[in-house]
């Protein structure tokens, strides 16, 4: 996952111009789109886990999957932002293609969706989805 | 008279051996903007119906784990 937003952020480097920011845009749409994916086989596992009765009483398990499911908004949001994000950067390229807005309107985008893929990631990171947090 | 023909026959030439690669180019990028753009397209489509989905999908989860838990609860001792 940490590879593949890298992945994004080295192609953005790499490719000017504004089919290298529709590049961008796409490539962070496919990562992000498989982020929810792993997000959502994640959080059904997981669950799954918190309830087995060697995590302990009932009520505890109870506790601890209400815990979870409360700590899981800010994936949720956050998936969610980034969607508008992405809409956002898309509606922005015919705009500086016809002179509407300039490149730094375009630079600004992009380090919004930067911004956005690490907000995932930090969120996905904090729910123990990436990272040993488990 | 005959110098400007002289002048501006090699650089009619010229054109005329470039232009068929510059069409070509020309074409070529058109194309790739094209993919690209109905890529940048296809993956918000995409994207856009994973994050709507994925309340109701959470939603799913959430339910058979309750299920599982209040049967837990509900069995006799």
């Amino acid at each position: 996952m940490k590879l593949l937003l890298a992945l994004v952020l080295a192609i953005s480097a790499c490719a000017p111009g504004l089919d290298g920011a529709r590049q961008t845009i796409a490539n962070t749409a496919l990562v992000l789109n498989a982020s929810a994916h792993a997000f959502e086989q994640y959080d059904a596992q997981h669950q799954q886990t918190l309830a087995q009765p060697d995590q302990g009483t009932l009520t505890d398990r109870n506790i601890a999957i209400s815990a979870y499911r409360a700590k899981r908004e800010i994936v949720l949001k956050a998936f969610s932002s980034g969607l508008v994000v992405l809409t956002t950067a898309n509606a922005l390229i015919p705009l500086v293609e016809n002179g509407t807005k300039d490149k730094n309107d375009l630079s600004a985008m992009l380090n919004n969706l930067y911004a956005a893929a690490s907000q995932i990631q930090s969120a996905l990171t904090a729910l123990g989805v990436l990272g040993g947090n488990r | 008279m005959n110098d400007i023909a002289a002048i501006l026959s090699p650089i009619l030439s010229l054109i005329a051996q470039l232009a068929p690669i510059g069409i070509q180019a020309l074409t070529a990028k058109s194309e790739d903007s094209a993919t690209i753009l109905a890529s940048v397209q296809d993956a918000i489509a995409t994207y856009t119906a994973t994050v709507n989905g994925l309340p109701g999908a959470i939603q799913a989860n959430d339910a058979a784990i309750d299920a599982q838990l209040k049967a837990e609860a509900e069995k006799p001792a």
